[in-house]
């Protein structure tokens, strides 16, 4: 089996198992009480609360612990204080839903999927302190959006700045200039279950979750110990080298096929490839791909997993089905990419000559 | 591949072809989307709701369940646009035409043998299997299935001899009991699934505010008329009528009537009595032929599903012709008739109409006096 699914979780790294492993079997006390069985618990908190404020760039006092990053995303929309909420199109329907649900402007996106600065700068001029929630890098094309850009916009209008950083981490250094910052853990090569919300110095968060004093009374409920020390390490090992030159090599194999590639001409995750064959839907190619044992994705699926029309490629102004996401990350070696190639050499061709010998549309 | 509804039919299908040693891929047609939920525009994607038809959610993620129960691969395949233009687009014109059309013969026609069969080709599947009752023999040849009670064939015609010689229906030897069997012995959580027989993309069987929604501007309502041309009544949709329906219709004549006809550039529906109804041939269209009989053999022909069989011979040239050798009552436009061999099918094509009525035996004008 080939795993090119890194966008929707990573294996987690053996860092990760050994420090967290310990966490499940023997040092499984509740790091909120006061006795001895707490304390070894507590301590690794504290220490992955500090990986993780390293990583964000902000005080240990100011991360916020969640189940993920979809808790994280909703605590910043609903917890932070704001009059007006603008969100990009291209947002994970994480942060998307819930800024629907709560009254949220759309900033438009280009065709390459990064945000309109010209339409943000227009959105932040009417009257209102604003939230603006824009992503590190969008989860389905890899688009790296320009934060710095947008936040010396929302800093200028005096509004507040959240980043989704959540497909960011263990692949890139976190962004410098934010109010709030979207962590995940499993992403990254650590664990499901374990995701934070990073705030700026002082910035206040009503809580949305009641019932517990953890987390400085900001998120109630216990800490998942494990999985919170699975982020710590996650984000505090480098990332591995390579992982680009193997994602072009896949890119040129996919482009020989004559595969359209998204969003080429931004910047993009050094993982991240996602592509479209003209004729063929996405959801036909991850098919073959997985019975090839090449594990690949159409980015956006519905609960029925069924692969929904993509609101991303919409919002770019594209084709909004028919795109396929190949994500590559730690584990995946050059060997892997070759049989990978070949697989997706194999489906398209297959493909095509079945649509040629038969009159029907394939 | 095997297509997987999420009824027990098709996961036993799936069961029994891992069992024989097959290596099995699950798929699962996404045909048209579920009906909106109340939040829909705040919360995307699909309602939480229940759905009791095929197709829904539910259902898809029950064959699921059966599929990681045989540990196979399963598949969602987005079908909606061809689905739209083949199935629902169709159901649609077709009623505005006067006639009766039969959404499940094109879903697995278009659907299922021609764009899925297509996408398991192309990913290398050897055969596609189906939960339908039916056999297909090597030569290759269509045959109903053991239980005749069950039996599916109606629905199968249009498949093409390429389209038969990939397909396998490992149920058409079995009864429906006895695949519930097969799905308990195998502990699949559809085992005691209920049947589902209703148009899948209509959950509340309103086809008539189907129409209506999908065609807002469309001019229904209209006169009902008796076979003297004398109007009886009114009616608000021409396209809530069936040949041979007598519900519904809300006249008052002193005598039982049923509608004869419809016309669609009118707007008329026109009724008679139960006479009136017979045909002793029928004028079809689009014909698909795996063997076209000889003018002289006596073959078997259906005109409903689960109808019975009636003896006829198919006449003409280009355009085929069938002949009755016993009367069909209600014979209905936008429905199929089916030929058989004995288990055979020989063909099928898609009814214009019914011909050569029997004369009334009672003037109509007289029916008329009787009814007042």
């Amino acid at each position: 089996m080939i795993y090119l699914d890194y966008n929707a979780t990573s294996p987690p790294r053996p860092e990760v198992l050994e420090r967290a492993v310990p966490f499940i079997t023997e040092q499984w006390g509740n790091p909120s009480s006061t006795h001895g069985m707490a304390r070894g618990p507590a301590a690794a908190v504290t220490r992955a609360r500090d990986e993780v404020a390293a990583w964000c760039g902000c005080l240990p006092r100011d991360v916020v612990f969640t189940a993920g990053a979809t808790e994280a995303n909703h605590l910043a929309l609903r917890g932070l204080a704001w009059e007006r909420l603008l969100v990009s199109a291209v947002e994970h329907p994480s942060v998307l839903a819930p800024a629907l649900a709560l009254g949220a402007t759309i900033i438009p996106v280009t065709a390459d999927g990064v945000v309109d600065l010209t339409a943000l700068e227009a959105l932040l001029a009417q009257p209102g302190r604003a939230l603006v929630s824009v992503m590190a890098a969008n989860n389905e094309t890899g688009a790296l959006q320009p934060i710095d850009a947008v936040a010396a916009l929302v800093r200028g209008a005096g509004g507040l700045l959240h980043v989704d950083a959540a497909q960011l981490g263990g692949r890139l250094a976190a962004p410098t200039t934010w109010d709030a910052l979207t962590v995940s853990g499993h992403k990254a090569g650590g664990l499901k279950g374990a995701g934070a919300l990073a705030l700026g110095p002082g910035l206040a968060l009503r809580p949305q979750q009641l019932g517990g004093s953890q987390e400085r009374g900001r998120r109630a409920g216990t800490v998942d110990v494990p999985a919170v020390v699975g982020l710590g390490c996650a984000l505090s090992l480098p990332a591995t080298p390579g992982v680009e030159a193997l994602r072009d090599r896949l890119q040129q194999a996919a482009t020989i096929l004559g595969a359209r590639i998204t969003s080429t001409a931004v910047e993009r995750l050094p993982n991240t490839l996602h592509l479209s064959f003209p004729g063929i839907p996405g959801e036909a190619v991850v098919a073959g791909l997985d019975l090839e044992g090449v594990c690949g994705s159409t980015g956006s699926a519905c609960a029925s997993g069924a692969s929904e029309p993509s609101h991303v490629l919409e919002a770019m102004g594209g084709d909004p089905s028919g795109g396929v996401r190949l994500s590559l990350g730690w584990k995946t070696t050059s060997e892997e990419i070759e049989e990978a190639c070949g697989a997706l050499t194999d489906v398209i061709t297959r493909h095509r000559q079945v649509a040629e010998e038969l009159s029907w549309s394939v | 591949m095997v297509a997987m509804s999420g009824g027990v039919d098709s996961s036993v299908t799936a069961g029994l072809l891992v069992e024989a040693g097959y290596e099995v891929i699950g798929v699962h047609m996404k045909l048209h989307s579920a009906p909106a939920a109340p939040d829909a525009g705040v919360v995307t994607g699909p309602p939480a709701g229940a759905s009791k038809t095929c197709c829904g959610l539910d259902d898809a993620l029950d064959a699921r369940r059966v599929a990681d129960r045989l540990g196979i691969p399963f598949h969602v395949m987005d079908l909606r646009e061809a689905f739209q233009k083949a199935v629902i687009d169709d159901l649609v014109d077709t009623y505005m035409g006067g006639a009766t059309p039969n959404p499940c013969i094109q879903c697995n026609g278009v659907l299922k043998f021609r764009v899925l069969l297509s996408r398991a080709m192309a990913l290398g599947a050897s055969k596609l299997a189906t939960g339908h009752y039916a056999r297909v023999t090597s030569e290759p040849a269509l045959r109903t299935a053991v239980d005749g009670d069950k039996d599916q064939t109606y629905f199968l015609f249009p498949m093409t001899p390429a389209a038969l010689s990939r397909t396998l229906f490992p149920l058409g030897g079995l009864s429906k009991s006895e695949v519930r069997e097969h799905a308990r012995r195998m502990g699949l959580s559809t085992a005691e699934k209920p049947e589902s027989q209703e148009i899948c993309f209509i959950p509340d069987q309103d086809h008539a505010g189907f129409i209506a929604r999908s065609r807002p501007a469309a001019e229904g309502a209209g006169e009902i008329v008796d076979e003297a041309g004398c109007v009886v009544g009114k009616h608000d949709g021409y396209w809530r009528f069936t040949v041979g329906q007598r519900r519904g219709l809300n006249v008052a004549l002193g005598r039982r009537v049923y509608v004869q006809r419809i016309e669609p550039s009118t707007r008329r529906v026109v009724i008679s009595g139960p006479d009136a109804l017979w045909s002793s041939g029928i004028e079809a269209t689009r014909w698909v032929w795996h063997e076209r009989p000889a003018p002289d053999e006596v073959v078997q022909v259906r005109i409903r599903h689960q109808g019975g069989l009636l003896p006829a011979r198919v006449t003409g040239g280009e355009a085929p012709e069938i002949v009755l050798l016993e009367d069909a009552w209600a014979v209905a436009p936008g429905q199929a008739v089916v030929v058989y061999r004995g288990d055979r099918v020989l063909g099928g094509a898609w009814i214009r109409r019914g011909k050569g009525s029997r004369p009334v035996a009672v003037p109509a004008r007289m029916k008329r006096l009787e009814g007042a």
